[in-house]
């Protein structure tokens, strides 16, 4: 439901969307403008100039090290997620109880698992697990739903024409759960990033996102946080964009929401 | 739908989720027999049980863990409901003016999908350490999904209903309470139920990367000082608390929604 609403609310005019960035940044500038060079709260100029400064000798490593790894959780969370999905697909009954152990698995805290996994198999595998770990639910459950989704009309359509429970999964399940599964697969993006950027975060990694983040935090360079929190979030605003884009080619026959 | 068969439903619900959680305490066992994982470091769900009953230092591990657990729930629980109220009111407002949704919900998108853990400093920045920067974290990871969640229902009061209520007279307020709101009940609900876990997490980030107190701060002490123990027992105690709570709003959930007559 949440992603339904938030691609409706992406689908909306840009204009809207672009007046509320430039009141957030003139917000941002008119708040901070005024404090000086040495405060936290350094200017949109300055976070800017900071990115320059710092050149992509600096982001190159940390940004491609993180994406490395928040793109290993996403597939392994991903093929997971489908993985237990597919098995309601086949036995329906399991459904509930699939569904709970999902929602037991989200309640698993990350910086509760992080922890227990970096010291079992170090840091690596721990931001890439919990990378996983974030994604897992999300594509679970949206690919059930989608599950869900095929009409019954056509579910007794095959089974009329001689259909057996397969071609019944493959001819009219597998097509009508697509697009719930896309989407799920867009909205579990941002988890990716997360898991592998609090992995980084507990150590034992000597590069990436949550690394710098924290080595900008002690060494008090304001403009770095920022500008590392934002390309943050403009990377999985990206690999959002990116996942909605492949897969609207994939599944040409989904519903488009259209903006009202 | 009648008590007996309510009643039936919430048993079943709750047999399900039991169920489940029999299953991951096996799987948990499992998978670290399986994987020859030290149990030194590796706890099994043995050892957290000797941990809270059978050890010598039981009662004093309890007190620590319970105390850490009040914190943690002191902490996500303000954010939660007050991410919750903040979202309805809200939503309310967007749905009575969606030019100002057209403003705010793209730049809302813009900060949401930046992670979570990249925020808390920057808030503790903002808000400094301590409760209130901990709360804040949870307002954040709470209110913007529940905005469009609830916004989105607000809006799916079908044409007819809306016709009526304007046909006889019926102002943007009238329409709200008679139509609107009963419609996104469901949303709400379905908000309040996928916050909880969310609401721990940034509860258990924040504990842990600014204020130290609370569970988060027992598992990142935990495991400086290699007391696997307690970092087993604080992240089990987060997630049994975490599914629980989520049990009995998702059972709230199913009452409250059978009685509006929803069908699922």
């Amino acid at each position: 439901m949440t992603a339904t609403a938030f691609r409706r609310a992406l689908g909306r005019p840009w204009i809207g969307g672009a007046v509320g960035i430039a009141l957030l940044l003139l917000v941002w500038w008119l708040g901070t403008a005024g404090l000086g060079s040495t405060s936290s709260f350094p200017t949109p100029a300055a976070v800017v100039q900071s990115v320059f400064s710092d050149g992509w000798a600096f982001y190159g490593p940390n940004l491609s090290a993180t994406i490395s790894r928040a793109a290993q959780g996403y597939l392994w969370g991903n093929l997971a997620g489908l993985a237990v999905a597919s098995l309601v697909l086949v036995v329906p009954r399991l459904e509930e109880l699939v569904t709970q152990f999902g929602v037991i698995s989200n309640c698993l805290p990350v910086t509760a698992v992080g922890p227990i996994i970096m010291v079992i198999f170090g840091g690596t595998a721990s931001a890439i697990f919990l990378g996983a770990l974030l994604v897992f639910f999300t594509t679970l459950v949206g690919a059930i739903l989608g599950m869900k989704s095929a009409g019954r009309g056509a579910v007794e359509l095959v089974a009329a024409y001689g259909g057996g429970r397969w071609t019944q999964i493959r001819k009219v399940k597998l097509i009508a759960a697509l697009p719930a599964i896309v989407t799920a697969l867009q909205v579990a993006v941002p988890g990716a990033l997360l898991g592998a950027i609090v992995g980084e975060y507990l150590g034992g990694i000597d590069s990436g996102i949550g690394v710098a983040l924290n080595a900008a935090q002690r060494q008090i360079l304001p403009e770095r946080v920022w500008a590392l929190s934002i390309i943050a979030g403009l990377i999985s605003l990206a690999g959002y964009a990116l996942i909605g884009l492949l897969g609207r080619a994939l599944t040409p026959w989904a519903p488009r929401k259209a903006a009202r | 739908m009648t008590a007996a068969s309510t009643a039936a439903t919430v048993l079943r619900r709750l047999g399900v989720t039991a169920a489940a959680l029999v299953l991951a305490v096996v799987l948990w066992a499992v998978f670290l027999e399986v994987a020859g994982i030290s149990p030194l470091i590796g706890k099994r769900p043995w050892d957290v049980f000797a941990f809270f009953v059978t050890d010598d230092t039981a009662a004093e591990n309890r007190r620590l863990i319970a105390d850490g657990l009040a914190v943690t729930v002191r902490d996500a629980g303000i954010g939660y409901l007050v991410g919750l109220v903040f979202a309805f009111l809200l939503a309310v407002l967007f749905s009575m003016s969606p030019a100002l949704e057209r403003i705010v919900m793209p730049t809302a998108m813009v900060l949401r999908s930046i992670p979570l853990i990249v925020l808390t400093p920057l808030i503790s920045l903002i808000f400094g350490i301590g409760l209130g920067g901990v709360t804040a974290i949870v307002i954040i990871v709470v209110f913007l999904p529940a905005l469009a969640n609830i916004l989105y229902g607000l809006r799916s009061v079908p044409a007819e209903q809306h016709d009526l209520v304007t046909a006889y007279g019926g102002n943007a307020f009238t329409l709200l309470r008679t139509v609107s709101i009963p419609t996104a009940v469901p949303s709400l609900l379905a908000s309040a139920r996928v916050s909880i876990p969310s609401a721990v997490t940034g509860a258990m980030i924040g504990e842990w990367l600014s204020t130290g107190e609370g569970l988060g701060g027992i598992i990142s002490r935990a495991s400086g000082s290699f007391s696997y123990d307690q970092m087993w027992a604080a992240a089990v105690t987060v997630a049994g608390v975490t599914v629980l709570a989520y049990a009995v709003v998702s059972v709230v959930d199913t009452l409250v929604t059978d009685r509006l007559g929803e069908t699922r």
